[in-house]
């Protein structure tokens, strides 16, 4: 590549922000990624059109409700796919055979069949694909890092807890005889408000689904393998709005990997009042000559004051670089034909172990992950 | 006042003999060891005026002298000595695992019920000041329906790592059996040999239960870790709350060159005097001890399901009174 082709600016289409906006905000925030405009299908619903358009406004750029016309007239060469789950796919393959780069929010698909489809497009067009994660999060570096140096010797078990202290909506058992179940897009719409609403789309997911890429995600980076069989117990534990969607809102998986590594995974949206900040996140990490033990939030500072809301989170995560880090990552890729940290094949492995977790927890034993 | 014989000096008569003062109506009178020796040092350490050379000795000749046995004979002992000490009308607290095997549990509980004596299984974990905390939040109700528990145990390899699985394995099922306040449903195991030792068995595992009502628990087991200090880490997740009690949370830091090290403050022994005073506090109100026989067997019965799961591969499920494979 030449000199003056490296480091130039990618002009980015962000392709539907219907959810909390961290995905397109952290590719904004790295030098070489420029938002040029929000693009969607003009078939959607308003409430869409309406978020696509707020944050066009925000960042003073065009909302067209044309994708492919939004493609060839604002010169992109990059995709922020940002839509509810049921769609990620579909818009990542449409890019790609635009030929453009793709960053995607999680998770990656509800539907295997849909990863296929994306990693067979992204292939063809020889694009990159990045599914957004968490690998950077200083405390994760540090623990690859800190095995990678051979501080505990052979890794042997790894245990990552993945707990959001948040509520979705009504407690579970709240629903009174004779009112209609929850209905799951209305909620996430509701949930928007606050930022819980990853979840956002017709179809319902679960804990599992919907936050399982980041910790599965930490596994992989962590292991570099796949994961080879499941046992998993799930369950609408807190919300009404999983109970009357049949989808978990806790689940504990068992991880049986290759080269004879174990693993485990608790995973959870465990309410607002069980965790002062956004929820505990922890790596436990054994191996031949020692162990680790990663609390995820660090390096943080509390914060206290009076009349502080009771929701308010008592403690800070500072010196967060993820979100620049990602993009460096995936502006790389670009430039030296390179793969990212998450590229569509490892993102379609844990899509399918999630799956296997999912049947797993139905069926009462364990699954094999093809 | 209760009079306590120790059978056996396995376990921490150190720690026993600098609590014993702090006992209320009971004292150590008698301390009984295959090897006389030992069971003479430990009557020295405990202030009691009787050893014997074992537990026979012991009910042959001093058999009016105690009232109560407290077994920390070797594992391979352990079970007829608790037999032979509820024959002869002495309460008795076993140190878990309560017996060998289920058919063994059975016969105990059995001659303690016959004899009318208090049969308290010994889980001193239960007892730990962090971990009573948990359990109070439960049953205040402050965490709601309990829906997930998470134990980590991090322990050097001490002797036999195939029987000391057991032995750990027991202790952990029973902390989830007493949190879920019932057996669990689904079992499901696997396990590694992770170090070169001349044993044969695994040094690691790892256990998944399902409970009623959606409940699920998570158990790591560890014998890798060197040196003296393990780790712990319980945490339960409640349908209103969330409580932790974690080794990670009470670590300091020590900086004497180099990186720093990380100390634990730790909870002192008084979860064994609290557990010695809840066995003496039953048998003198005539109740139930807070761990009975029964307690004991369930947790021996779950840690069967695990091996089975481990050998297998498979998930083992209750059905009625039993657990199967699936």
């Amino acid at each position: 590549m030449k000199p003056s082709e490296a480091r130039k600016t990618l002009r980015c289409a962000v392709l539907s922000v219907v959810k909390h906006a961290y995905l397109p905000r952290g590719v904004a925030s790295h030098p070489r990624f420029e938002l040029v405009v929000v693009a969607d299908d003009p078939s959607m619903p308003d409430w869409v059109h309406e978020r696509n358009q707020l944050f066009a406004d925000e960042y003073n750029i065009p909302y067209v409700p044309n994708i492919e016309q939004a493609i060839r007239d604002y010169d992109v060469a990059v995709a922020v796919v940002s839509s509810e789950a049921e769609r990620h796919c579909e818009l990542s393959v449409r890019a790609a055979d635009a030929g453009l780069h793709v960053v995607q929010d999680k998770p990656m698909s509800t539907r295997l069949s849909e990863c296929d489809r994306l990693v067979a497009a992204v292939e063809k067009n020889r694009v990159k694909f990045l599914m957004w994660n968490r690998n950077f999060l200083p405390a994760v570096v540090q623990a690859r890092e800190t095995i990678e140096s051979g501080a505990i010797g052979r890794p042997y078990a790894y245990h990552i807890d993945f707990y959001f202290s948040k509520d979705a909506g009504p407690p579970k058992g709240s629903r009174k005889p004779g009112d209609p179940p929850i209905n799951w897009l209305e909620r996430q719409i509701e949930a928007h408000a606050d930022g819980s609403d990853g979840g956002v789309g017709r179809d319902p997911m679960g804990e599992l689904e919907i936050e399982g890429v980041y910790p599965l995600a930490y596994l992989r980076w962590l292991t570099g393998v796949e994961v080879e069989r499941v046992f998993a117990r799930t369950t609408a534990h807190f919300h009404q709005a999983n109970v009357d969607n049949d989808v978990d809102d806790l689940a504990t998986v068992t991880l049986e990997m290759e080269h004879d590594l174990l693993g485990t995974l608790c995973i959870g949206r465990i309410g607002a009042a069980s965790h002062p900040d956004i929820g505990e996140i922890k790596m436990h990490v054994l191996g031949s000559q020692g162990a680790l033990v990663i609390s995820e939030a660090r390096p943080e500072v509390s914060v206290y004051y009076k009349n502080q809301p009771p929701t308010e989170f008592r403690n800070h995560r500072v010196a967060v670089d993820n979100d620049y880090l990602l993009m460096e990552n995936f502006a790389q890729a670009i430039d030296n034909d390179g793969d990212t940290i998450l590229d569509a094949r490892t993102g379609r492995a844990i899509c399918r172990t999630v799956q296997a977790a999912v049947e797993s927890g139905r069926l009462g034993r364990p699954v094999e992950v093809d | 006042m209760i009079r306590l014989a120790l059978i056996g000096c396995c376990g921490p008569i150190e720690t026993y003999a600098e609590l014993a003062s702090r006992l209320q109506n009971a004292t150590f009178v008698a301390v009984a060891d295959s090897d006389r020796d030992q069971a003479r040092r430990g009557a020295e350490m405990l202030r009691a005026p009787i050893s014997a050379g074992g537990l026979d000795e012991l009910l042959n000749q001093h058999a009016d002298a105690f009232d109560a046995a407290v077994v920390h004979t070797a594992s391979d002992t352990a079970s007829a000595d608790s037999r032979s000490a509820a024959d002869g009308g002495k309460h008795l607290l076993v140190e878990s695992p309560l017996a060998p095997s289920l058919e063994m549990a059975d016969s105990l509980i059995e001659s303690c019920a016959a004899a009318n004596v208090r049969l308290m299984v010994g889980q001193a974990s239960r007892f730990v000041p962090a971990v009573q905390t948990v359990k109070s939040s439960l049953e205040s109700g402050k965490l709601g329906v309990p829906g997930l528990l998470r134990i980590h145990r991090w322990e050097s390899l001490k002797t036999d790592p195939a029987e000391e699985l057991q032995q750990r394995a027991v202790r952990e099922i029973d902390l989830a059996n007493w949190l879920f306040g019932r057996p669990p449903t689904d079992v499901y195991a696997a396990a590694r040999t992770v170090s070169s030792s001349p044993h044969d068995g695994p040094d690691y595992v790892q256990i998944h239960l399902g409970f009623p009502e959606g409940g699920m628990a998570m158990i790591d087991e560890s014998a890798t870790i060197s040196g003296d200090e393990d780790y712990f880490s319980l945490s339960m997740i409640g349908s209103t709350g969330a409580a932790c009690a974690d080794d990670h949370r009470n670590m300091q830091l020590l900086y004497g060159g180099g990186r720093p090290a990380a100390l634990k403050t730790g909870q002192g022994s008084l979860h064994l005097l609290a557990q010695l005073q809840e066995f003496v506090s039953a048998i003198e109100e005539s109740r139930e001890p807070a761990i009975r026989g029964a307690d004991g067997r369930l947790a021996l019965q779950v840690a069967a399901a695990v091996v089975e799961s481990m050998n297998t591969g498979r998930a083992v499920r209750r059905t009625g009174e039993r657990y199967e494979a699936v």
